[in-house]
């Protein structure tokens, strides 16, 4: 088992911040965290690396208690660039990491290449801009090839270029296997990362969201519309009729070819097909609508 | 632990506000020596202030001999006016001729004279300037300069010395000359040190530490957001990144402190002598008794307290920092408490009760506690160094200790 979260509580003053928090990750794959501001994200993150204590729960990593400080040698946490030191350069905070980690210091260059940041490895961090403290934070993280990486909103400040590079090196580490778990508000870029994405409210990941569902819906526009609704529900076809008079569905239980081949049998002709990827934005929206972003 | 301390060490010293405080430190101590340098009397100032009494005698012949029947007169003032003259003739020759053994044997002789007029010190309260005590200190000092073969620091007669004992002056004018005489400055290595360690290991030196390091603390952010949150999420042990940060700054404290001692020495070398490490400091001890010490180890005892004292007003620093966000709100109430602490254990109540020796903000008086002057203000010779290291030791871990489990909870 990679991570093992089971019926993590935490309370902050008076209020519950994480509220009976579940999950399991069996197998390497990349995980979007994704919820409104306050849904408890980062403290979910901070539990897990033991910057937060909780009320309740169990935590395990890589099947070692969370506590266990030996587990950074294999997990890294992108967090906040306030971590960062002002004074000290790209260069020095590296050269830490390498150093704690027993590396060679051909490392930093290696990997300070492949998160493009050669260009301001000497330069001090107070000059850097929110991107290049970005670069910064990715190459700390990724330095020793972690087993686990958590990245807190590791899009944040990114111009387009720089977020093409984290994609690519994200889905290199995850062909490496290494699990990614990542929080973003940026839904566009968690589509083009993973199907697997974990919905965070008020402390508590959603039932629904930890649920397989398929990413594409489809809309058929049929000759007989109530009839060929007939059909497929009395064979079990779990499908509805929209309001611009096509027939539903998403690919979570349903095959299109068996929904096409069934009508045609019928003489049911289908005139046209529309296939929607139902993106994380979308879901997100069927999710949260009417939640307020703090 | 050796990477915590280096990427310590390193943070510490790119930090411009750090190099900054160092150089106001170079500065003060180059200008302090310029200050002494000036200030020291040598050999033509000696010279000069002798041919100035001459002079002041000469005319006071002149006067006492105006007529025959004057010089008849006073033929017993004369003679001692000349007498006195061929003295001043004598020292101002020795001291040409840099024999400061026969001007130190003078010195010993008249105050030889003095002593046995003057009632003892247990015998009477006097405390009138310059005491028994005094002029015995005088002596005894001279005499372990005449032992030890030590060139004097200028002027070395039984008016350059105050004491303790010395609290009554009979003008106000004699208390002026009396701290003019006492007051002594010497360029070599050796006194410029003792100077300013006089001057500067004080609760003004432990404030200028809390500024100098303060941020290496504070500004990690302990107990919130914050770069120690990067050091949290390393393969390192808690109490590791905390301890490092704290021998760190002790370490670096040291380096500051000796890199001072040393700059000071190298100035006092370069521009004229290295001193004499033995040139004896006086230490009081109780019923009317005295001893000397020698001014290297009185400068090594010194700074040693001191330590002890910054460790003290670290730990007090590292627990604001983790009760406080702000690095600047930290160092501001970290000098009001030992500002507060220093001031209220000056307090008479504070002083006489038992257990005063073991609070600790009595030890920011370091140069008074190592020589037992403030056991004897206190009258209680349990003021001593080593009650005042292991006092500050106590409450420092003790301090260290709260913080710890505060920012534990903190962070729960």
């Amino acid at each position: 088992m990679i991570v093992q979260v089971d019926n993590l509580k935490k309370k902050y003053k008076k209020d519950w911040i994480l509220q009976g928090v579940q999950f399991e990750i069996d197998h390497p794959q990349i995980v979007a965290l994704v919820g409104p501001n306050g849904s408890g994200k980062t403290t979910l993150f901070n539990c897990m690396t033991n910057l937060l204590s909780f009320n309740s729960g169990r935590i395990k990593l890589l099947e070692k208690d969370y506590t266990d400080t030996s587990l950074f040698y294999d997990i890294a946490y992108l967090q906040d660039n306030r971590i960062l030191y002002e004074n000290l350069t790209a260069y020095d905070h590296l050269k830490f990491v390498s150093s704690v980690m027993k590396l060679p210091n051909s490392k930093i260059i290696e990997v300070a290449e492949r998160v493009g940041m050669q260009r301001y490895l000497k330069k001090r961090i107070q000059k850097f801009s929110l991107g290049m403290k970005q670069h910064l934070l990715l190459a700390m993280a990724i330095i020793n090839s972690p087993k686990l990486l958590l990245m807190d909103e590791p899009i944040n400040g990114l111009d387009p270029t720089s977020a093409i590079n984290m994609r690519k090196i994200l889905l290199e580490l995850h062909e490496e296997g290494t699990t990614i778990i990542i929080s973003s508000h940026n839904l566009d870029e968690i589509d083009r990362l993973t199907n697997t994405i974990y919905f965070m409210k008020d402390g508590r990941i959603l039932e629904e969201s930890l649920k397989d569902y398929n990413t594409k819906k489809y809309f058929l526009t049929v000759n007989q519309i109530d009839q060929a609704k007939a059909i497929l529900e009395e064979n079990a076809y779990p499908v509805k009729v929209n309001e611009e008079e096509q027939i539903e569905f998403d690919d979570n239980h349903t095959s299109l070819q068996e929904v096409i081949s069934l009508l045609n049998q019928h003489n049911i002709l289908v005139e046209d097909t529309e296939i929607i990827r139902i993106g994380a934005e979308k879901r997100y929206l069927e999710l949260f609508e009417g939640t307020n972003s703090e | 632990m050796k990477d915590l301390l280096l990427f310590e060490f390193k943070k510490i010293t790119k930090i411009l506000y750090f190099m900054m405080m160092l150089l106001a430190l170079i500065a003060f101590v180059s200008f302090f020596f310029i200050y002494s340098y000036v200030h020291t009397a040598r050999v033509d100032d000696y010279i000069y202030n002798n041919e100035a009494i001459k002079s002041s005698h000469q005319l006071s012949i002149d006067e006492l001999s105006n007529t025959e029947e004057d010089r008849a007169t006073n033929k017993e003032d004369i003679k001692f006016f000349r007498g006195e003259m061929e003295e001043i003739d004598m020292l101002s020759e020795s001291a040409r001729n840099h024999d400061w053994e026969n001007i130190i044997r003078y010195e010993i002789a008249s105050s030889e004279e003095t002593v046995k007029v003057l009632p003892s010190q247990s015998e009477e309260n006097v405390y009138t300037w310059p005491t028994h005590f005094t002029n015995e200190v005088v002596m005894e000092k001279n005499k372990w300069l005449l032992e030890h073969h030590i060139k004097p620091v200028l002027p070395i007669h039984s008016f350059s010395e105050i004491t303790a004992y010395d609290r009554v002056f009979n003008t106000a004018i004699d208390e002026q000359i009396a701290y003019e005489f006492f007051n002594k400055y010497d360029s070599s290595s050796i006194y410029f040190l003792f100077l300013l360690v006089e001057n500067g290991l004080t609760i003004g030196g432990a404030i200028f530490f809390l500024f100098l390091f303060g941020s290496m603390i504070t500004r990690e952010g302990l107990g919130r957001n914050g770069p120690i949150h990067f050091l949290a999420t390393m393969p390192l042990k808690r109490w590791k990144i905390i301890w490092s940060k704290l021998i760190t700054t002790i370490l670096l404290t040291f380096f500051v402190l000796f890199a001072t001692i040393l700059w000071g020495t190298l100035l006092g070398i370069v521009f004229d002598r290295f001193g004499d490490w033995g040139y004896p400091v006086l230490i009081y001890e109780p019923d009317f008794s005295f001893r000397f010490i020698e001014m290297g180890n009185f400068i090594l005892l010194s700074l040693l307290l001191f330590l002890s004292l910054l460790i003290f007003c670290y730990s007090w620093l590292f627990l604001y920092s983790v009760l406080l966000k702000q690095t600047f709100m930290t160092i501001v109430l970290t000098i009001i408490t030992v500002g507060s602490g220093y001031l209220l254990s000056g307090s008479d109540i504070a002083i006489t009760q038992e257990l005063a020796p073991f609070n600790p903000f009595h030890y920011f008086h370091i140069t008074e506690v190592i020589t037992m002057e403030y056991a004897f203000n206190a009258e209680n010779y349990n003021f001593t160094m080593w009650n005042g290291i292991i006092s500050l030791f106590i409450f420092s871990l003790i301090i260290i200790l709260v913080a710890f489990l505060l920012f534990r909870r903190k962070a729960k």
